[in-house]
């Protein structure tokens, strides 16, 4: 297969789960702020803050909007196309991703990304502000409809795999740093006596953490007593029948990655299968404990960053077919790795108007 | 009359893209079927360098390709052309008169719509297919206002007929629109205008377009200009190539791959080659 159709169908399906992702993230914001609502101040900055940081670049943010509200951050999420996350400019980058391959699809798929597109096109911010909940479960539902298509008729080939690589990376990042943030706010405080109104606090944000991975009926059948901090942890980074968890994304990441080369256990064939087979054997040789002791922070920064180094991997192994030869003198002037931002989609050039 | 085109198409990015992929359509017909100017010179450069390729597309225009795969952060495309021009007021003939049909039916930036059949009404039942082509050019030229910036490349005669203002572009898709509503056989003209909207030295932001109105056999593709209150194509004009609208013809299109935002800029320069050329003067036939 071409190098190009494989990065297209990779770039495609990341950007598909990186919407629904964004989308999961700002629907159960909004349910959790209904939970609060009488239980504390819900207009507070800090309750939207962190959408931002889980998803990317605080700074980017402050540069369009002076606040931290419902409106100023479901507009950069969901609608600003500055921001090159934001749900409009995935699923714009998924479609161009998607055209360019367009022969490689089904239409069945093309048509599903472009009516998602259309749809998103179609939607005001006011729309989205009186009615949030229906909006987000439409994306989700569109993105579950896209890859439940691909799931039922894209042919077991190389490209299947790289559709997977692209969604299961993409989850595990995205639940990396989900967890990262939520975490850093609502850290156990050692040495404060337990106050009964503030642990119940706690325990709805955490499962408003499970529910933005739908994980919290799945959580409920293995841990029936307690939400309680450890456990979440557990199940989201290390449970291996999740298929949310970190764990999971992982290990389907890396068995697409093995179809691929042909690697098997203790045997890779190339960077991308050892620095994800590291990773593998990692998670699942660690404990809760470990991660503690570890610091969760650094744990789970260096699964952000794992995941980065993989990413850069598959690019340079795959989908990056220069040579030398033609790659220009002037290094400036050369492509460099983009990481998660991907955005290497196919653009047309603008025209001019005959005047 | 001699005239030499100069046309500089330069696309700018702030980081570097890659895969460029381009097609162009600028070099001007040359007595083929599809006009009777000569053109004498034609000369495409490239910045970066790349291999270049060409062929004929399906309305006899010729289109040149060319692929930038390494990453880059401009493309300058410079088409120099020398072209001997015809007076214009005799027809080119259809030798193929299936390919009429293209020519009469609804197409991308084309529709019949309300509007456009409002405008076509008064022109309908006419006998003599010129006379009709020339009236309803006075009556586009006379009742549009030509302003640039309300429309954009991508603007349907639909959009125009709404707006009531527009270019050279969207003026040659409303005739195409009300000729082909009428059944006349109308087509889209790429190309360039001497001395039109240019500034005195010849410069110009942008290249021209028109459209040819086939007025029956015998008298063939008549090129009618209802930007310009003159109507008629004269030997001011040279032809590119022709299409069913913008689209088939569009003088750069391509893609890129990469993140960057685009900057596009173009400069237009046709000037004589002919000693007398600087008191030329248009007159009135």
């Amino acid at each position: 297969m071409l190098s190009r159709v494989a990065e297209s169908l990779f770039w495609m399906s990341r950007y598909v789960e990186r919407a629904e992702n964004t989308a999961r993230f700002l629907e159960v914001n909004f349910n959790l702020l209904l939970d609060l609502n009488d239980i504390a101040i819900v207009d507070h900055p800090n309750y939207w803050n962190p959408l931002i940081r889980v998803s990317g670049d605080p700074d980017n943010f402050v540069e369009h909007y002076t606040e931290y509200n419902a409106h100023t951050v479901t507009d950069y999420l969901v609608f600003n196309r500055q921001n090159s996350n934001s749900i409009n400019s995935s699923i714009g980058m998924a479609r161009e991703n998607a055209r360019s391959i367009i022969d490689s699809i089904s239409s069945e798929m093309w048509e599903q990304i472009n009516n998602l597109y259309h749809f998103l096109q179609s939607m005001t911010p006011q729309q989205v502000h009186n009615d949030p909940f229906t909006f987000y479960k439409e994306i989700k539902n569109a993105s579950h409809l896209f890859q439940g298509i691909t799931d039922n008729i894209f042919s077991r080939t190389e490209g299947w795999d790289f559709i997977q690589i692209g969604k299961y990376l993409e989850r595990a990042d995205n639940a990396a740093r989900l967890i990262d943030v939520k975490y850093h706010m609502l850290m156990p405080k050692n040495g404060i006596e337990h106050d009964p109104v503030l642990d119940s606090f706690d325990t709805i944000q955490w499962m408003a953490v499970l529910k933005s991975c739908s994980a919290l009926e799945a959580f409920r059948k293995v841990f029936l007593s307690k939400i309680d901090p450890e456990n979440i942890l557990g199940f989201l980074v290390l449970d291996r029948t999740f298929p949310r968890s970190i764990a999971f994304s992982v290990c389907a990441a890396q068995e697409a990655l093995w179809r691929i080369s042909g690697s098997s256990r203790h045997r890779y064939a190339n960077n991308a299968d050892r620095l994800i087979g590291k990773m593998e054997a990692e998670l699942s040789y660690t404990t809760v404990d470990d991660m503690y002791r570890k610091g969760l922070h650094d744990f789970l920064v260096d699964i952000e960053h794992g995941l980065i180094r993989i990413g850069e991997q598959i690019h340079l192994l795959y989908f990056a077919y220069h040579t030398p030869k033609i790659e220009p003198h002037d290094i400036s002037e050369a492509l460099p790795f983009t990481g998660i931002a991907g955005g290497r989609a196919n653009w047309s050039q603008s025209q001019q108007q005959q005047q | 009359m001699i005239l030499k085109v100069e046309h500089t198409t330069l696309f700018e990015y702030v980081s570097p893209i890659y895969e460029t992929a381009t097609e162009v359509r600028l070099e001007p017909a040359s007595n083929g079927i599809n006009t009777l100017q000569r053109c004498v010179n034609f000369n495409l450069l490239l910045n970066p360098e790349a291999t270049i390729f060409e062929y004929t597309d399906f309305y006899g225009n010729k289109v040149h390709h060319f692929n930038i795969l390494q990453s880059h952060k401009r493309v300058e495309i410079t088409a120099t052309s020398v072209v001997e021009t015809v007076p214009g007021s005799e027809g080119i003939e259809e030798q193929n008169e299936i390919y009429l049909m293209d020519f009469c039916c609804e197409s991308r930036y084309v529709h019949f719509d309300t509007a456009i059949r409002n405008v076509a009404e008064p022109f309908r039942g006419m006998k003599n297919l010129y006379q009709q082509a020339l009236d309803i050019c006075r009556h586009i030229n006379a009742t549009f206002r030509y302003e640039p910036g309300v429309t954009d490349v991508h603007s349907t005669s639909a959009v125009v007929m709404a707006l009531g203002r527009g270019v050279c572009q969207d003026f040659a898709h409303i005739m195409i629109a009300v000729c082909r509503n009428l059944g006349i056989p109308a087509r889209y003209v790429s190309g360039y205008l001497y001395g039109g909207t240019s500034t005195p030295d010849g410069r110009d932001e942008a290249s021209h377009a028109w459209c040819e109105i086939y007025c029956g056999p015998g008298k063939g593709w008549i090129g009618f200009d209802p930007t310009h209150s003159t109507l008629l194509v004269d030997e001011r004009y040279i032809k590119i190539g022709s299409g069913r609208d913008y689209d088939d013809v569009p003088p750069v299109r391509g893609t890129y791959k990469g993140t960057s935002s685009e900057k596009l800029s173009v400069a237009v320069r046709v000037s004589s080659l002919e000693p007398t050329a600087a008191v030329f003067q248009f007159s009135p036939v």
